[in-house]
C-alpha cells in the first residue's frame, strides 16, 4: 500500500516538472520580460540596468534552476500589473472557481445519474429516446450562448437574480445552469448507455434468475459496474472546471482563476500565468489520483493490479 | 391451480409413465418482428421426471437454451416472443404465470447453472453475497445468517478455504472454482428443479469432469431433478438419465439414454454420434488419403525436421497503467519440439498451458524472449520484418472464431484477393484462377464467391479461413483450435476436409487443440503442455496409449466418453 502511494506521487511529481518546465519553455518564448514591465519609452541604459537587477542576464539554466527553486517554494513572484504576491492572487481566485466547479458537477450529477439510469433500465422506451434527444440538445448548446439567455430572461427581464457577481447563493444560479447544462447532457448520456449495456450483461441475467426484483438488480448490481465510464467523463468535465469555466467567469463577472488568467495573458502579466498554471495543473493531477483511488472503490479487478 | 388442474397433470404423468414433474407440453416460442414471424420452437414435449437428469443435446440455433429461458419466464420482451403450449412444473402451468409468481419461482424452486461463470457473477460484488442473495431474497434472512450458510455451501461444492473465499471477489477465483460456486449459488434454496444451461463449456476438460460429478452428486443426495443442456453428447450421456435430441427448435427424439444411444431412432442423433471423434475410434490418421486416392503407409523414408524449435521462451507485459512499473507473467517457459515434413504435430493442454502461445509465436505473431525457431535451417526470430513477410507466406495460420478472424466488409473473393495482392504481382486473371482453385479445393462453390462473412454459415467461415491460409501455398498450416467453435458434425466435415488437403498438398500441420479425442484420431505425433512447460511429447499412439506424465494421465482420464461407450458396449 506504501509503495503503491510512494509511485503514485513520484508519478504526480513527475507531471508537475513536465509542466513546470513546459511554463518555463513558453515564457522565454514569448519575449523578454524586461521590454515588458519596462515603460515603452525606457532608454537602452534603464533597460540594461533593470536586466541586471532582475538578473534576467544571466544564462537560460541559472534562471531556470532560479524558476524551478521558485515553483517548489510556491514563490512565482509579483504580478507584473499590480505588485502583489502572484501566488496569493492565484489562490484567491481559485476559491470562486472550485466552488462554482463544485456545484456544476454536483448539480449535473444529481440530474444526470437518476434520468441516465431510468432510461438505461428499458431500453427502448419513449423515456429512453428522450433522453437520449434532450442529451443531444443540451450538448449542442454552446455555454456562452447559454449564459447570455439566461442573463437576458432571469436577470435583465425578470430581474429575478443578479446579472453578474460573485457571493451569496443567488450569484450561483445562473453560471451553475448555464456550466451544468452540457454537462448534464454528456452525463446523462454516459450513464444511459452504460446502465443499457450493464442491463444485457450475463450476470444480470443470473440476477434474474436468482428471482431479484428489477430495482434491486439496478441499484445492488448494475448501478456499481456502469460508474465507470460516468467517472471517467466527469473527472474529465471537472479538471476543465477547475482549469476555470473562462467564457462563463469573464460573461459574469466571476472573479475565479478564469478570469485572472485571461486578464494576466491579456496584460503580459508573466508570473501571474505561471502561477495560475501551475496551481490549475497541481489540482488536475491531485484529481486524477482521486479518481483513480475511486475506480478502486468501484471495480475490486482494478485494486489487485496496482 | 385447482385441484382439476393438479389431477389432470398427475393422469398425464402416468401416460408418459415415469411421474414427470416438469412437464413441456406442446411448447412453441414465435418470434414477431415488424414484417414476419419466426418460428423458434415447434411443439415441444420434454419431460423431468422427479429426482432425473434429462439431457438436452443439440448443435447451436436448435432452441435447447431457449427452452430453458421459456421455463424460467425469462424470454425476452422485446422483440416480442409469443409462447403457444404449457409449462408444467410441480401441477403450475408455467406460461399462465404472473411475473410476480415467476419470480418467485426463481432462484427459489428453479435454479439457472449458466455456462460462462466468470460471466455469470457480479465482478464487483464479493461472491458470499451473490451466493446467498437467493436466501435473503426469497427467505429473508438477514445478512450474516445468509453469509454463514454462503461458507456451508461453498465448504459442500468444494470450494477450498471456504471461510476467506466467501468475501473474495469472482476474479480471485479460477473458472472450475467459480462454477462451483455458481452451483453453491444455485442449490442454496435447496430447489427441486435445476436448469443446467452448457454449465461445463467453458471449462477445461479435467474441470469438466469434477463439475459433472459434483452435480451427479448433488442430485443424487437431494433428489434434484435437472435440466442438463449441452452440446456435446459424451457429456450428457455421462450424467442424464433420459437424453433428448433437439433440432432447428424440434424435439427429435427422446428417451432413456441407454436406448437412443444404442439404438437411434432418427438419423440426425446416428449423424451425430458418428461425429463425435471417440477415442477408441479409428484413426484417420491410419485412412489417410494419398494423392492418388488409394490408401497407403505413410512415411515411406524418415523425413527431415522442417521447423524446429529451441529453447523457447515468452512472457506477456501484464496490463499496467502504472509509469514505472513493468510486470510479466511467463506463458512459455523454454520449451523445444520439432515438427517433420508431411505430419500433423498435435499440441494439447487446458486453457493458459501455453498451446496458443505456442502457435503465435511460430509466426511471430508475438515477440519471444529467448529461443530459436529454425525454419529449414534460418531462424524465423532473427529475420528482419521484411524478410520475414516473405518467409512468413510459407507458414499459415487458421483461426479459432472465423467470424472475427474475416474482415466482415470484404466478400469471399475479395477477401482472398487481399492476401494475394499483399504478396505478389499477379494480373487479375491470374489471382482469380488461384482463387477459384483453392475454394474449390475447399469445398466452397461459386455461389459462393461473392458472399460477405454474415452470409456464410460457421462451417463455410471456417472453410473460408482454410481457403485463406491455403492461397499462398504455405509448407506448414497452424490451426490454432480451428474446430473449437463449431458443432459437431460440421467439425467431422471440415476435419475431413483438412486430412485430404494435407495429403494431397503434402502439408505440415500443427494442430492445437484442447480435444484430446480429435488430435488422437488425427495427429503423427503429440505434444502435451501445461503451465508452458511440454510435460510429454511422442508419437500419438504411444502418448495416449501409455501415458507416462501424471498431468497426461490426469487428462486422458477427465475425457467424458459416455456415449462412446455405450454404443460400443450395444
Amino acid at each position: 500500500m506504501i509503495s503503491v502511494i510512494v509511485r503514485r506521487v513520484l508519478e504526480s511529481l513527475t507531471v508537475l516538472l513536465g509542466i513546470a518546465i513546459l511554463i518555463f519553455l513558453i515564457g522565454e518564448v514569448v519575449g523578454d520580460p524586461a521590454r515588458l514591465m519596462l515603460p515603452m519609452d525606457a532608454s537602452q541604459e534603464t533597460y540594461e540596468a533593470f536586466r541586471r537587477e532582475r538578473g534576467f542576464d544571466r544564462a537560460i539554466h541559472v534562471r531556470f534552476l532560479e524558476y524551478l527553486g521558485g515553483v517548489v517554494t510556491l514563490d512565482f513572484g509579483d504580478s507584473l500589473r499590480s505588485g502583489v504576491d502572484a501566488k496569493s492572487l492565484v489562490l484567491r481566485a481559485f476559491v470562486p472557481t472550485l466552488l462554482l466547479a463544485f456545484t456544476t458537477q454536483l448539480v449535473a450529477l444529481l440530474i444526470a445519474v437518476p434520468v441516465g439510469t431510468v432510461a438505461g433500465m428499458r431500453p427502448n422506451s419513449f423515456a429512453n429516446r428522450l433522453t437520449s434527444t434532450l442529451s443531444i440538445v443540451s450538448i449542442s448548446v454552446p455555454t456562452f450562448w447559454a449564459g447570455m439567455i439566461t442573463i437576458s430572461v432571469f436577470a435583465v427581464s425578470l430581474r429575478l437574480l443578479p446579472t453578474s457577481g460573485y457571493g451569496a447563493l443567488h450569484f450561483f444560479v445562473l453560471p451553475t445552469f448555464a456550466l451544468a447544462l452540457g454537462i448534464t447532457g454528456r452525463l446523462a448520456e454516459v450513464v444511459r448507455a452504460s446502465v443499457q449495456e450493464q442491463m444485457t450483461s450475463q450476470y444480470v441475467k443470473t440476477a434474474r434468475a436468482k428471482g431479484v426484483p428489477e430495482r434491486r438488480i439496478v441499484f445492488g448490481h448494475v448501478l456499481r459496474n456502469a460508474m465507470g465510464p460516468v467517472l471517467t467523463v466527469s473527472g474529465d468535465e471537472f479538471a476543465t472546471l477547475i482549469g476555470g469555466a473562462t467564457v462563463i467567469e469573464v460573461l459574469f463577472g466571476w472573479p475565479g482563476i478564469g478570469y485572472l488568467t485571461v486578464g494576466a495573458i491579456e496584460g503580459r502579466d508573466l508570473p501571474v500565468v505561471q502561477a495560475s498554471v501551475m496551481m490549475t495543473a497541481t489540482a488536475i493531477v491531485g484529481l486524477n489520483a482521486i479518481i483513480d483511488a475511486c475506480y478502486g472503490r468501484i471495480d475490486p479487478r482494478v485494486r489487485r493490479r496496482r | 391451480m385447482n385441484a382439476q388442474g393438479t389431477g389432470s397433470t398427475t393422469a398425464r404423468a402416468e401416460v408418459i409413465g415415469n411421474g414427470a414433474f416438469l412437464s413441456i407440453e406442446d411448447l412453441s416460442v414465435e418470434i414477431e418482428s415488424q414484417h414476419s414471424a419466426r418460428q423458434l420452437l415447434r411443439h415441444v414435449n420434454l419431460h423431468v421426471p422427479q429426482g432425473k437428469v434429462l439431457g438436452l443435446v443439440g448443435e447451436s440455433g436448435s432452441g435447447k437454451s431457449l427452452t430453458a429461458l421459456a421455463i424460467m419466464g425469462m424470454l425476452p420482451t422485446s422483440p416480442r416472443f409469443l409462447v403457444d403450449g404449457t409449462i408444467r412444473f410441480q401441477g403450475e402451468d408455467l406460461t399462465a404465470a404472473t411475473q410476480a409468481r415467476l419470480r418467485q419461482l426463481r432462484g427459489s424452486d428453479i435454479a439457472l447453472i449458466g455456462q460462462d461463470p466468470m460471466a455469470s457473477f457480479n465482478p464487483s460484488m464479493r461472491i458470499g453475497q451473490q451466493i446467498s442473495e437467493p436466501l435473503v431474497i426469497h427467505r429473508g434472512w438477514s445478512r450474516r445468517q445468509a453469509r454463514h450458510e454462503a461458507i456451508d455451501l461453498l465448504e459442500r461444492v468444494g470450494v477450498r478455504q471456504p471461510y476467506e473465499m466467501v468475501d473474495a471477489f469472482p476474479h480471485e477465483f479460477s473458472g472450475g472454482m467459480l462454477q462451483r460456486a455458481a452451483i453453491a449459488m444455485a442449490i442454496g434454496t435447496s430447489p427441486s428443479l435445476i436448469l443446467a444451461d452448457e454449465p461445463t463449456t467453458a471449462l477445461d476438460v479435467s474441470v469438466q469432469d469434477r463439475i459433472i460429478r459434483l452435480l451427479r452428486k448433488l442430485c443424487d443426495e437431494d433428489g434434484l431433478s435437472m435440466l442438463f443442456i449441452s452440446h456435446d453428447i459424451n457429456v450428457v450421456a455421462s450424467i442424464a438419465n433420459d437424453l433428448a435430441v433437439m433440432r432447428h427448435g424440434e424435439v427429435l427424439e427422446a428417451g432413456p439414454v441407454r436406448s437412443v444411444l444404442t439404438a437411434p431412432a432418427r438419423d440426425y442423433t446416428k449423424e451425430l454420434l458418428d461425429a463425435v471423434p471417440e477415442m477408441d475410434g479409428p484413426s484417420l490418421a491410419r485412412r489417410r488419403f494419398t494423392p492418388a486416392g488409394e490408401l497407403e503407409p505413410r512415411h515411406k523414408r524418415e523425413p527431415a525436421d522442417l521447423l524446429r524449435v529451441e529453447d523457447l521462451k515468452v512472457q506477456y507485459r501484464l496490463p499496467n497503467s502504472q509509469l514505472f512499473s513493468k510486470r510479466y507473467k511467463l506463458a512459455l517457459d523454454g520449451i523445444s519440439f520439432d515438427v517433420k515434413q508431411g505430419e500433423i504435430l498435435g499440441i494439447v493442454g487446458e486453457s493458459g498451458s501455453g498451446k496458443s502461445t505456442t502457435a503465435r509465436s511460430v509466426v511471430r505473431l508475438l515477440a519471444p524472449k529467448r529461443g530459436r525457431i529454425m525454419f529449414e535451417g534460418v531462424d524465423l526470430l532473427a529475420l528482419s520484418p521484411r524478410r520475414m513477410r516473405r518467409v512468413g507466406t510459407r507458414i499459415q495460420m487458421v483461426f479459432q472464431d472465423p467470424f472475427s478472424s474475416l474482415n466482415p466488409f470484404r466478400t469471399v473473393r475479395r477477401t482472398l484477393d487481399a492476401v494475394l495482392r499483399g504478396q505478389s504481382r499477379q494480373s487479375r486473371k491470374d489471382r482469380d484462377e488461384r482463387i477459384e482453385d483453392v475454394l474449390t479445393a475447399v469445398g466452397l462453390g461459386p455461389e459462393f464467391f461473392d458472399r460477405y462473412p454474415h452470409e456464410l454459415s460457421g462451417g463455410q467461415r471456417q472453410r473460408l479461413g482454410i481457403a485463406r491460409a491455403l492461397i499462398l501455398q504455405p509448407d506448414v498450416v497452424i490451426l490454432d483450435e480451428a474446430l473449437s467453435a463449431l458443432d459437431v458434425s460440421v467439425q467431422a466435415h471440415v476435419l475431413d476436409l483438412l486430412v485430404r488437403l494435407q495429403a494431397e498438398r503434402n502439408l505440415t500441420y500443427l494442430f492445437v487443440s484442447h480435444d484430446l479425442a480429435t488430435v488422437k484420431s488425427v495427429c503423427d505425433r503429440v505434444i502435451v503442455m501445461n503451465a508452458g512447460e511440454i510435460v510429454e511429447q511422442g508419437p500419438t499412439a504411444e502418448v495416449f496409449g501409455n501415458p507416462q506424465n501424471s498431468y497426461t494421465r490426469l487428462l486422458l482420464e477427465a475425457i467424458p466418453n459416455a456415449a462412446s461407450e455405450m454404443k460400443r458396449l450395444s
